[in-house]
């Protein structure tokens, strides 16, 4: 159980639709990042273009594309949390499609033809959509099942499954797009691509006509061998990599080599094309790592199995506990060991019994005593509750980390709270106990 | 115009005024025709073989960007020990020069220099050359101004695509921007490529909005156009 980048190509299916989440979240925090300082008064003041073929894309006022830029952003938003994926993810990708078009008329450089691939990635995100419970399509979708299914589905074993084809197809166009990088170099100048003269050249040029910060690369000239070694290495990862994905195998030496080269441009020519990690960042292995991170602690869930709501609240738990330590028990079915607690009031809120490791550990000496001894779990109710799932997963320790700020803490205590009284009312709650 | 696109389309060129627009407009009617049928295996299929087809094809074959499709044929041609080119200067009003820097950020975005300048002096005429002159010294006054407020907003942007050139101290020893100036460079480097064997420049054209006539030389305290000073 390794983490690296995936080769979504050789395998169909993963244990939790947690990769294509967080790319989902990846690829909007970055394109949002990147398009909210573009000032585009500024920009279409230019008195050029560089492709008059293309100049149709500039709209007559600038302020067409201040409008498309914002509202690529609420697309961007939705396509991060899952909501009507199909039409976020089509949307975004048109308006970030036009932009991007509009800035190429002025640069051609990688940072924004990249924007392109991240159409692309928009795309299949929208033509592979299938609502999961880590989206809100997910979560609104389960509320047509009924509560006898949703409750069912969070005290069963998950039959584990998720498709990958929303990445399988970008990383393809990725390793099209560096086996043409690659394959371009050798038609056009040969093996004299990798000759330590080339890259000498390249460095050289940069030094003499720049202020360079970082002046590695003029000290890198004293060794040819170092210099031609890393030419090769840069050929043999851009071809390499989309041989590896069609042939199955490993991809994460050509992308190490990849981003190792973009950091050889920074303290060589001080170019740095930090998009590529982003990029790649799309493809790492973050259920594996995530799987490492989840803890051994075991959670007792009771939570109010007559509330649509509350239950689709837990599924994304449920998909998240590759580890099978949470345990999802109804209020009709408390386990004898929390019931006639003092300090629990089970009528009021969702509750989280948590054992330390320690205790498990002597708990399952003893496992046969558990069930009609009292536990000395500790209950976390509502706000806290919910934490305390998040805090079962590292790989979230950010989030449990700004839970338990006060101002976080302050806002989602209460909102807890009013769900909890009006779930009745505003929450689609049955009043059949399942 | 730049010709890698007309050049590609060859016979159609009459026609690339209609078909550039209708290729990106249908790229993306396909895609939603694609998503919306998406559960139509045979529709998802279709899209995506075409897809792949397209993008290989500007990749492997015509070597053209066909927006949306693009690809990273970056620095394929090995560098000649033999190289010419035009570089860019802001001058100041005493006569020194600084390099207009291609990579940094004008307004949080990134003008392309070097395939400006090959437009420049390939198609541009010597009209349009000086709008576009004037046009980026007064975005490097701009920039200048940014350089030298040095305001914290700028850990807050999208990463730019290198480092400045233009250090704020060094940015500081110059006068006000009053001229841009563009060169022929002739570069020859050493068999290794280690070691610039010659250096030499021609001053092409120089354009000035207003004012006294700058200096045609540079003064001798000039802040150095670059570390290694090769140029000047």
């Amino acid at each position: 159980m390794r983490f690296g980048v995936v080769n979504y190509f050789g395998s169909a299916e993963r244990e939790t639709p947690l990769n294509l989440a967080l790319a989902r979240v990846l690829v909007a925090a970055v394109v949002v990042w990147r398009v909210v300082w573009i000032d585009w008064f500024e920009v279409t003041e230019a008195p050029y273009v560089l492709f008059e073929e293309y100049r149709f894309f500039l709209p007559p006022d600038p302020l067409v594309l201040v409008a498309e830029q914002w509202l690529l952003v609420a697309a961007l938003l939705a396509v991060a949390v899952g909501y009507r994926l199909r039409l976020s993810t089509f949307l975004a990708a048109v308006l970030l499609g036009h932009q991007t078009a509009v800035l190429f008329l002025f640069k051609t450089h990688g940072p924004v033809t990249v924007l392109f691939f991240f159409v692309y990635m928009l795309l299949f995100m929208g033509l592979y959509h299938d609502p999961d419970a880590l989206t809100v399509d997910g979560f609104r979708h389960a509320a047509t099942d009924s509560i006898d299914t949703v409750v069912d589905r969070l005290k069963s074993p998950l039959d584990r499954g998720y498709s990958v084809d929303a990445l399988t197809m970008p990383l393809l166009a990725i390793g099209v797009v560096y086996f043409g990088s690659g394959v371009d170099k050798l038609l056009q100048s040969g093996l004299a691509w990798a000759a330590p003269s080339n890259l000498s050249r390249i460095i050289l040029f940069r030094t003499v006509h720049y202020d360079l910060p970082i002046t590695l690369g003029v000290r890198l000239l004293d060794y040819p061998l170092l210099i031609a070694a890393m030419s090769a290495a840069t050929l043999a990862a851009e071809v390499g990599l989309l041989v590896l994905v069609l042939t199955r195998r490993s991809i994460t030496l050509p992308v190490v080599l990849l981003l190792g080269m973009k950091l050889g441009t920074l303290v060589t020519v001080n170019i740095i094309f930090v998009d590529a990690f982003f990029v790649f960042g799309a493809f790492l292995a973050w259920d594996r790592l995530h799987e490492r991170l989840a803890s051994d602690r075991s959670v007792d869930v009771v939570f109010d199995d007559r509330c649509h709501f509350c239950a689709r609240s837990l599924l994304p738990f449920k998909v998240l506990d590759v580890n099978d330590t949470v345990t999802f028990y109804s209020q009709s079915d408390v386990p004898e060991r929390y019931r006639g607690r003092e300090d629990v009031d089970f009528g009021a809120a969702m509750y989280a019994f948590v054992e330390s490791e320690a205790a498990a550990s002597d708990s399952e000496a003893t496992a046969s005593d558990s069930e009609a001894t009292a536990s000395n779990a500790t209950p976390y109710a509502g706000y806290a509750a919910f934490r305390e799932l998040v805090r079962q997963f590292g790989l979230f320790r950010p989030v449990v980390w700004l839970m338990d700020r006060h101002p976080v803490e302050w806002v989602g205590v209460r909102v807890y709270e009013y769900v909890a009284a009006n779930r009745s009312r505003h929450f689609t709650c049955s009043v059949e106990p399942g | 115009m730049n010709g890698h696109v007309v050049a590609f389309v060859g016979p159609l060129r009459p026609y690339v005024g209609v078909l550039l627009p209708l290729f990106f407009v249908g790229f993306f009617v396909a895609a939603g025709v694609a998503i919306y049928y998406r559960q139509n295996a045979t529709v998802r299929r279709t899209y995506v073989v075409n897809f792949f087809v397209a993008l290989v094809l500007v990749n492997l074959v015509l070597s053209v960007v066909v927006v949306p499709f693009f690809h990273w044929h970056k620095f394929s041609i090995a560098r000649s020990a033999e190289e010419s080119y035009h570089t860019m200067r802001i001058v100041d009003e005493r006569g020194c020069e600084i390099r207009v820097d291609g990579e940094v950020p004008f307004e949080a975005e990134n003008i392309a220099l070097q395939p400006l300048l090959n437009e420049m002096y390939a198609e541009y005429s010597a009209e349009k050359r000086r709008t576009v002159a004037l046009y980026l010294l007064d975005e490097s006054r701009e920039f200048r101004r940014q350089v030298e407020a040095d305001s914290p907003s700028k850990y807050l942007r999208y990463p730019a695509h290198g480092f400045t050139t233009w250090p704020r101290e060094k940015v500081e020893r110059y006068d006000r921007f009053v001229a841009v100036r563009v060169y022929r460079v002739n570069l020859t480097t050493n068999a290794a490529g280690t070691e610039v064997e010659s250096y030499s420049e021609r001053r092409v054209d120089e354009w000035q909005e207003s004012g006294p006539a700058v200096p045609a030389t540079r003064p001798a305290n000039c802040p150095p156009v670059a570390t290694s000073e090769v140029a000047g």
